[in-house]
């Protein structure tokens, strides 16, 4: 052998290269992620017939929202809605609560966790029964095909070793992560992220919040009900971000009811920890008058920003934005048309319902070369009380694209339902257009509000006018008859109002 | 499919009326106020000949059996001539009762059309209906529909918008009524009516578009809005600056030769092929420290140095080696780079003169690539060096 290859293929080369110790996989498609996006895509390949893995490395899988966002946070507040109704709301129902009503904090946690577990757990169970193989570890770009998957120490179950996955298609879903206040520094415990808000190990005296977006009114909401004194601190003129300025007005008044402070067009200066206190200084972002503010705990909640840490994203040549955000193109592709993107950390609302929707159509794109996602419905929730829920255009987004519309109110005072409840702050907002009465756009303040955004997101996607939805036979006594009467109201008049 | 683009294009021209210069005036029919309308009598004009009218005004008064209806003018225009007066009776649907033109088009320079062009020249920026009655509509459902709407597509300028109807849909609520209330089938509808809903979907603003209540320009343009809004908007996507990558450092290369004579390997002394050595030699440079420590302290634990090590068994180094024969005869216990140099220039010679091959040598080229991951890899890489020394023949 030696002999004959010396003689005749002088320059032949001999190779022992490392990469013959590492571990190897092949997949058809990779999902980097297994949060909301990562996980709903990676089911969506396996279902259509590839070979799948999903790479994650929190330890268990649900991303943010099911870890340390949506999920818990919910169930804060529906429980501390509960506390707070048999506290302050039971004697005009009729209801004498003999005793004193407390809280239990640690039971009210537990409550949380055991929820969290249970669905995390649920969706590597769907994992098993579609086929996903799921390689807990942190995943990479090796190269454009390659995804090299590390052990995560301290993970139960994580990758035995670095394992080199040669991946067909790539869908990367690597979420996002809390954006830092610039000169605040958050140890979780005293200052605090949307993520250490969760589980506060006591109720905070006061809390205040920087950031009037929906985490934070949520998280108002929760601490004050439990008995936070809670001050928001918005830099903007108006609260809720993105939503219609009347709901938001709106929003912002009954909240002031419910005991929250609000502090609008205020610049925060910094914040630091003085023991258990926290000092925050503050200035009028109009009027530049300076202020401090003492707090038991600070919420950081100004925003997310897209997650690409250690990925090798922009060493593999792809493209990054100013703020972030992995670039692509309408069909989620990259400058590598086998590499997609989807979630938060590509563009559009960062949402969850929002990289499920993408999740699906990123398979259904390998798959066929076709999938759908309708960006002018995609609706948000805020879970406060009475719930705040939108889907499509705000009558500043109308105005300002100069579009013609009309618009029809219809108040919860109004409907029989709401009454009975005695539940009846909020009222819903449709706008359509002034000539073919398409609907453009709801808006929602009211109990179950974000249930009921669901009907709207129907009949947007199906371009039906404010008629076709006043016609369609709602139940009666209902919550939902409002959003039929606020229609009927928009292209012709309310009948109970 | 390009022809009939074309010629719908050409219809939508002069269904906008956009451009002056090459307008006339024109005919204003006698409206249909219902479909099944035939004939009806101008109670009275509420402009005179000369006057400039607005969108919304009522031009005139229309009898019909049933109802007196008024008629709101669609767009501006002026009223140029009158050609039946108040209290004309039995004027069929679609006869030629009065001329207009643009509002700011000069009556007496203007070209006036001849009654006769009047089948060909048939417009339908006739007239917004307003039902005084609505009780009047749909009495006679049996007869013929509507003359006022001719031929499919007539009543719209191209656009992507549109899509055939699906003849296969349930009719939203808002158009079974519109249809109903009008007389129109549902099969005819889908054959005539052009969609902007969902795959094929018929909506309100469709059928109203289509009874010409409101203006195809308004229906196409919300529907432009609508989907362009269903797509993210990426067109003003500004790249952060591309951040300096740390360069990452030249792996080190230790580079060595070594000479082999034929002799020696046809003596078969090389028992083993040269790639069992390299791998031998691999496997013993990559031993860690307590494996070959000779002179252990009694301090020494094997356990604990291994939680020392990163990823103990993770190869520190690659080979790759090269077997070069070398027709040189003189080489074999000089220098290093010598050697190659004279290799290469003592190897041309010995071309032309190769006939002695048990003089024979080769020279065995190392190339062996540090990882720069671990600490310990340039110390296992040197070792592994010297072991490759100790293949001497």
């Amino acid at each position: 052998m030696l002999r004959l290859s010396s003689v005749r293929l002088s320059s032949r080369q001999f190779s022992t290269s490392s990469s013959l110790l590492l571990a190897k996989a092949k997949h058809d498609v990779v999902v980097i992620g297994g949060g909301p996006g990562g996980y709903v895509a990676a089911i969506k390949a396996a279902q259509l017939g590839f070979n799948t893995a999903c790479v994650e490395k929190r330890g268990s899988l649900g991303g943010t929202c099911l870890n340390v966002g949506c999920i818990p946070s919910k169930a804060l507040l529906n429980n501390s809605l509960r506390y707070h109704e048999i506290k302050t709301d039971s004697k005009k129902r009729g209801i004498d609560v003999k005793g004193e009503v407390t809280l239990n904090i640690e039971q009210f946690q537990k409550a949380k966790d055991t929820v969290v577990k249970q669905l995390t757990g649920g969706i590597e169970m769907l994992f098993k029964k579609n086929g996903v193989t799921y390689y807990k570890g942190d995943g990479s770009f090796e190269s454009e095909k390659q995804i090299k998957v590390s052990p995560v120490e301290g993970i139960k179950g994580t990758v035995a070793e670095e394992t080199i996955l040669d991946a067909e298609n790539i869908i990367i879903a690597t979420g996002s992560e809390v954006t830092p206040f610039p000169g605040i520094t958050i140890d979780e415990e005293r200052i605090v992220s949307s993520t250490g808000v969760l589980s506060l190990k006591e109720i905070p005296k006061r809390l205040v919040i920087i950031g009037g977006g929906i985490i934070g009114l949520e998280m108002g909401s929760v601490y004050s009900r439990l008995g936070s004194k809670v001050t928001v601190l918005e830099f903007q003129p108006a609260i809720g971000a993105s939503m219609d300025q009347e709901i938001a007005t709106a929003t912002q008044k009954f909240l002031t009811k419910q005991g929250i402070d609000f502090k609008l067009s205020t610049k925060v200066m910094g914040a630091e920890r003085n023991g258990d206190v926290v000092k925050i200084k503050v200035e009028g972002a109009k009027d530049g008058k300076k202020e401090e503010l003492e707090a038991d705990v600070l919420l950081v909640a100004i925003g997310r920003r897209p997650y690409i840490q250690g990925l090798n994203a922009e060493e593999v040549g792809l493209e990054v934005d100013k703020r972030g955000r992995l670039v692509i193109d309408s069909n989620f592709q990259t400058s590598h048309p086998h590499i997609k993107v989807i979630g938060d950390v590509t563009f559009g609302p960062m949402l969850a319902h929002k990289a499920e929707e993408e999740g699906v159509a990123a398979a259904e794109i390998i798959k066929t070369g076709h999938g759908h996602v309708n960006y002018g419905n995609i609706p948000a929730v805020m879970y406060s009380h009475p719930e705040v829920a939108w889907v499509g255009k705000t009558e500043q987004e109308l105005k300002k694209d100069g579009i013609e519309f009309k618009v029809g109110k219809f108040p919860f005072v109004a409907n029989s339902r709401a009454k009975t409840n005695l539940d009846t702050e909020g009222f819903v907002k449709i706008l359509i257009d002034a000539k073919t009465d398409r609907l453009l756009g709801a808006h929602i303040i009211g109990p179950n509000a974000g249930e009921m955004i669901a009907e709207a997101g129907l009949a947007l996607e199906y371009g039906a006018s404010a008629e076709d939805i006043a016609r369609v036979c709602h139940a009666h006594p209902t919550l939902s008859e409002a959003f039929k009467e606020a229609n009927l109201a928009a292209y012709d008049k309310p009948i109970n109002f | 499919m390009l022809r009939k683009q074309v010629f719908s294009f050409k219809q939508a021209k002069s269904f906008f009326h956009t451009t002056n210069a090459v307008r006339k005036a024109y005919f204003y029919d006698m409206p249909a106020m219902s479909p099944t309308m035939e004939k009806g009598g101008i109670v009275s004009w509420k402009f005179k000949q000369g006057d400039s009218f607005k969108a919304g005004d009522v031009l005139l008064d229309i009898e019909t059996d049933k109802a007196e209806i008024d008629v709101e003018a669609q767009d501006d225009g002026k009223l140029v001539k009158l050609i039946l007066n108040d209290g004309s009776k039995n004027i069929p649907v679609g006869q030629p009762i009065a001329i207009l033109a643009e509002p700011d088009d000069d009556i007496t320079t203007l070209e006036l059309p001849k009654i006769s062009e009047n089948s060909s020249n048939k417009t339908k920026k006739s007239a917004k209906i307003t039902n005084k009655s609505t009780k009047t509509v749909g009495k006679q459902a049996e007869k013929s529909v509507t003359k006022e709407i001719t031929k499919k597509n007539d009543y719209l300028p191209p656009s992507p918008v549109f899509h055939k109807s699906d003849p296969n849909q349930v009719l939203y609520p808002s158009v079974a009524i519109l249809l109903a209330e009008n007389n129109i089938s549902p099969q005819e509808a889908f054959k005539k009516i052009e969609a902007t809903g969902p795959k094929g979907k018929l909506l309100k603003g469709d059928v109203l578009t289509y009874l010409g209540k409101i203006s195809p320009k308004s229906l196409i343009s919300i529907t432009e809005y609508i989907n362009k809004s269903a797509s993210l908007d990426l067109s003003h996507i500004e790249l952060r600056k591309k951040v300096e990558l740390p360069k990452k450092p030249e792996p080190i290369v230790l580079k060595t030769c070594i000479p082999l004579k034929r002799a020696d390997i046809e003596k078969g002394q090389f028992t083993k092929t040269l790639r069992d050595y390299i791998n031998k030699f691999k496997f013993l440079a990559h031993q860690n420290a307590w494996e070959i420590n000779n002179n252990k302290s009694q301090f020494y634990d094997p356990l604990f140095e291994a939680l020392l090590i990163p990823e103990p068994y993770a190869p520190r180094f690659t080979v790759e080696y090269k077997l070069k024969p070398l027709f040189a005869d003189k080489n074999n216990d000089t220098q290093l780079k010598n050697d190659i140099f004279d290799m290469l220039t003592i190897g041309v010679i010995n071309n032309t003169n190769n006939n002695n091959k048990n003089q024979e040598n080769y020279l065995l080229d190392i190339e062996v690539t540090v990882s720069n991951k671990y600490s310990d890899a340039k110390e296992k890489s040197e070792r592994f060096m010297d072991y490759l020394k100790t293949l001497k023949f």
